[in-house]
């Protein structure tokens, strides 16, 4: 019994120092994106909010984060819009190719990802799309809509389908009973796998880079740049607020995961 | 009661056909937006059109014709210049130049200035080679006509060899390329390793932390869990960009080393094979820990528990009980490790030196910087077959474990 | 249904904002970013924007002519006005992708120093690659020739080197005596490739290597590296701005390049490029570049709006003309694509 609670001590200590090496590193940043200094140096030699001030200060940093926004939100929008009905029929349908299909959705999951970049680039110069900012939504797109997919199809299976059959039975149409009974009943998935969907193309940056330039610049490419040049204090900045974004849209999930749980615990008694 | 059925049957196709109607878009989107550009990009590997379009009158005119047999005949130029006006009218000659060069260097500007001067008229007269071969006596160059000869099919295997640092000998056997330009075995076998480093590293120090994760009581199993996959969360341009920070000449770690009196002053730490692999290795572990943790939760703790009460020692029952039963997890999490690691680029990129450059990044050079296109496309198509190879070989050996769990 | 017509709008929103994201109404000039952009705004194109009313917008990209190729043949031009290095100029011209300038908007063409007016662009600027060392770091008699700089025993410390075949070959053979004028008749022979490896190979282990010029700066200014090859006027602005100690030794021999303007073919705004070029050809309108960061002009007379004091610090003044040679376009040309090739794979040996 002592050998064992030993082991399970070391164990533990073991588990705490890995967790230390995947979390300190993400923290410590904090404190050095704080210097007063004009390098990141260590220990820094004071604190202010500078760095942070320069970033609201220089329009790119901005309209970057715009741009991020605006592609991470259409990617959201198009993975939603493709991977809901999708998910529906390939869970309640009957036919032929799933398998396929499958492996046809999964394909851009695993691909590695400066084929995929290259490959667009050549794509959407010879389409002429390399001018604006569809070209990167519609790869966004194709990169998210793997996630949307699986998280409606995992949402979909606990799904009773005689809750649709019997809006059908009281003269619903096929939308309506869409948006008042499924919708409502899958939305935390929908929701998980959106949010997922829009951190996949918020962080998205081998693609960005291959297909954006100045104006169209995203977040993430600007980071690239930025670092290629020199790793400032305000790239440390805008990694913190990067860690800080995911970790609310982290709690976001959890949140929404938990409420989940809770409804099917009380539609069950 | 039959037509009942029959509609009811109806009914259920309709039902399925709209089900299938729902699927399709996406199908379509995917094949369009994404397998039909990879598809069109991989064929630029063996793609020669650039060459066979470009010259076309020039191949049908040198027919049977080697170098050999003496300088290059009239129709041959004649062919040659009425070609290259062409190209110039079309705005293709500086491709066709670039790809000359690539073949033979030191071809470029001859292939530009004579597209250049036909394009002006400066040979129209017939015949032509006299003035052709006075103002560029480049084309008097037997090695030269080889090379175009060589290149007048319509698919290449140029590119593909190039990848693997092989060319076409003069005899049109296959050899290997000069050692000074020998450079893309180097890089395949290092992208190879690195991978194959980084997903031992990963397993060796993840199945420790699984194991804690399922043994620990249910509150704590779930925080250690939810922390290990907190930085899947992240992006993987951040994670990377902290350890520049945390590794730098003047950051933290050496901070620490140095105040602690275990190395008198600051170590070179980034930009090094050592802290690619800890970059690396931080950014993929909870993918590794993922797949081990759904496997490991779904063996039975009571395997382990007969094997103590038998008086095995803990080490030994947990490697001839435990570890077997975990295997399929291992190899599950081996196999994403890996073929997310072959495909690095941003990492290697930002934390590595030159000396640890993956194939990725030869793949975007040959993309941005020298716009050379095939050889991207055959880079590429070798990092596929090799993630194809790696994902088989995992696939085998999972069945393999299978298979021994199942008789055992 | 609320819902649905919730979703248009906001397909609409996206759909308006996605577009405005593309080009306005202004000419879109393409440099080679940081300072030097900086001083190219404050020194020029602020001041044709008070003349004329016309905005120019910057943006910045690393001179790789695959972006304008992929812009001309896909037909959605983006850019107007762009800042090669020359060689790409030569092969862009002869593809088509440039605008060929006429004597109308550049001005008299034997006006220009040698090498900065071509068929299709005009200088933006002329740079210099040196030698410049930290005399904190080496106090005393410092580096006189790229000799010294590959002799460690001399002088203990790590070098910069710029990571790519490009300008370090040239001045591995310069290490290796010969003199700037000789170096491409040399790297030309059987082996001349060979020779500047080989020298290379003897400075190796000592080397950090660089990308991007703020990196090789903060290399000198931490004394992670004695001394290092830089584009001139980086080093310039930080003895002049931060008061640092350092050195440009221009009598080791030096490079130097050119980089254009040139106007994208077929770019939505080509005339009002054309006009801004035009104003650009005037002299006192080129110094405003040079007065403010250390790159020499194309026009001969613009030198004459530049403080004789701020000229010594540029590659083109007399003082320094005479200890460089200019880089050879066409080898690099012809020969890019194989020697960083080589160069990769030796740097991973």
């Amino acid at each position: 019994m002592k050998a064992a609670s030993i082991r399970s001590t070391a164990m533990y200590a073991y588990a705490v120092l890995l967790l230390a090496f995947i979390l300190v590193p993400l923290l410590i940043i904090v404190p050095m994106s704080l210097t007063s200094g004009n390098s990141l140096a260590f220990p820094t030699p004071g604190y202010s909010t500078r760095w942070y001030q320069e970033l609201l200060d220089d329009p790119r940093w901005f309209s970057s984060f715009i741009n991020s926004v605006v592609v991470a939100l259409a990617a959201t929008f198009f993975s939603s819009l493709l991977g809901i009905p999708a998910a529906i029929g390939l869970v309640w349908g009957h036919f032929p190719g799933k398998r396929i299909v499958y492996a046809v959705v999964a394909a851009p999951l695993v691909a590695p990802v400066v084929i995929v970049g290259v490959a667009a680039f050549s794509f959407f110069a010879a389409a002429g799309m390399t001018g604006s900012l569809w070209a990167l939504i519609l790869t966004h797109t194709a990169l998210a809509v793997p996630v949307m997919l699986t998280t409606v199809v995992a949402s979909l299976q606990g799904f009773d389908r005689t809750l649709v059959r019997a809006a059908a039975s009281l003269g619903a149409g096929t939308m309506r009973t869409f948006f008042k009974v499924i919708l409502p009943l899958i939305a935390p998935g929908v929701v998980s796998g959106a949010i997922i969907a829009f951190i996949i193309s918020f962080d998205e940056v081998v693609v960005a880079s291959f297909l954006t330039t100045g104006e169209q610049r995203t977040l993430p490419r600007m980071i690239f740049s930025g670092v290629r040049e020199s790793v400032s204090p305000a790239i440390a900045s805008v990694a913190v607020l990067l860690v800080l974004f995911s970790a609310l849209l982290l709690g976001v999930i959890a949140w929404l995961q938990g409420r989940a749980a809770r409804m099917r615990a009380g539609a069950a008694s | 009661m039959s037509s009942d059925g029959a509609r009811a049957g109806q009914r259920v196709r309709r039902q399925n056909l709209l089900m299938a109607a729902m699927v399709a878009p996406l199908v379509l989107f995917i094949v369009f937006i994404f397998l039909w550009p990879v598809a069109r990009f991989l064929w630029l590997a063996v793609d020669n059109s650039d060459m066979t379009g470009n010259l076309s009158r020039t191949f049908a005119a040198i027919g049977e014709w080697r170098p050999a047999d003496g300088p290059p005949p009239e129709p041959v130029l004649a062919a040659l210049v009425e070609d290259l006006a062409e190209a110039r009218a079309n705005g293709r000659d500086g491709v066709l130049a670039q790809l000359v060069n690539q073949r033979l260097v030191g071809t470029r500007y001859l292939v530009i200035r004579t597209a250049k001067d036909a394009s002006e008229g400066k040979f129209d007269m017939r015949p032509v080679s006299e003035v052709l071969l006075a103002a560029h006596p480049g084309w008097n160059d037997p090695a030269l006509w080889s090379e175009i000869i060589r290149a007048s099919g319509t698919v290449t295997d140029y590119y593909l060899l190039g990848s693997l640092d092989l060319q076409r000998s003069a005899d049109g056997g296959i050899e290997r390329v000069p050692a000074d330009r020998a450079v893309f075995l180097d890089a395949l076998l290092r992208t190879v390793w690195i991978s194959i480093v980084v997903t031992v590293i990963c397993a060796v120090l993840a199945i420790p932390l699984a194991q804690a994760i399922v043994s620990a009581p249910p509150s704590w199993s779930r925080l250690i869990f939810a922390l290990v996959l907190f930085p899947l969360w992240t992006s993987l341009l951040v994670r990377t960009v902290i350890w520049i920070i945390v590794l730098q000449k003047n950051g933290p770690v050496n901070a620490a080393l140095v105040f602690t009196g275990l190395v008198p002053e600051p170590l070179t730490l980034i930009y090094t094979r050592f802290s690619l692999y800890i970059a690396m290795v931080q950014v993929l572990l909870p993918l590794m820990v993922l797949s081990l943790v759904s496997v490991m939760r779904r063996v039975p703790t009571s395997y382990m528990k007969a094997a103590l009460s038998l008086g095995a020692p803990w080490i030994t029952a947990w490697r001839r009980v435990q570890l077997p039963l975990i295997m399929p997890g291992i190899l599950a999490g081996a196999a994403i490790v890996f073929v997310f690691a072959l495909g690095y680029y941003i990492t290697p990129m930002l934390v590595g030196g030159p000396g640890d450059q993956m194939i990725s990044s030869y793949i975007a050079f040959y993309t941005n910087t020298t716009l050379n296109w095939g050889l991207a496309a055959a880079l590429s198509v070798q990092l596929l077959l090799i993630l194809l190879l790696a994902a088989l070989l995992f696939w085998t050996a999972r069945a393999l474990t299978r298979r021994r769990g199942a008789l055992a | 249904m609320l819902k649905v017509r919730h979703s248009l709008a906001i397909v609409a929103l996206l759909t308006a904002s996605i577009s405005c994201a593309q080009a306005a109404d202004a000419i879109t000039v393409v440099g080679w970013g940081g300072n030097w952009d900086k001083a190219y705004k404050e020194g020029v194109w602020d001041k044709y924007t008070e003349q004329t009313g016309i905005k120019i917008v910057q943006e910045e990209w690393g001179g790789e002519l695959a972006k304008i190729r992929a812009q001309v043949q896909s037909g959605s031009i983006t850019w107007d006005l762009v800042s090669p290095e020359a060689p790409s100029v030569e092969i862009g011209c002869a593809e088509g992708l440039f605008v060929p300038l006429t004597p109308e908007i550049t001005g008299d063409p034997t006006k220009y120093h040698p090498g900065t007016i071509m068929e299709c662009g005009v200088a933006s600027d002329t740079w210099a690659t040196i030698l410049a060392y930290n005399a904190d770091a080496i106090p005393g008699e410092g580096p006189k020739t790229w000799a010294d700089y590959f002799d460690v025993e001399k002088f203990p410390g790590k070098r910069g080197m710029l990571s790519q075949a490009q300008y370090t070959l040239e001045n591995a053979m310069m290490a290796d005596g010969v003199a700037p004028a000789d170096v491409y008749t040399e790297l030309r022979k059987p082996g001349g490739v060979d020779r500047a490896f080989a020298k290379l190979d003897t400075i190796k282990p000592h080397v950090v290597w660089w990308s991007s010029s703020t990196q090789a700066m903060q290399n000198l200014a931490s004394g992670e590296v004695v001394m290092t090859d830089q584009y001139n006027a980086r080093i310039t602005n930080d003895i002049v701005n931060e008061k640092k100690n350092y050195k440009i030794v221009w009598e080791a021999g030096f490079f130097y390049g050119t980089d254009m303007w040139s106007v994208v073919k077929g770019s939505p705004n080509e005339k009002a490029a054309l006009d801004l070029l035009k104003w650009f050809s005037v002299p006192e309108n080129q110094a405003g570049f040079s007065k403010l960061y250390a790159y020499g002009t194309g026009r001969v007379e613009a030198a004459e709006y530049v403080p004789a004091e701020w000229l010594k610090n540029l590659p083109t003044s007399p003082e320094h003309a005479k200890y460089g040679a200019t880089y050879d376009t066409q080898f690099w040309v012809e020969n890019k694509e194989a020697l960083e090739a080589r160069f990769k794979a030796w740097l991973a040996q």
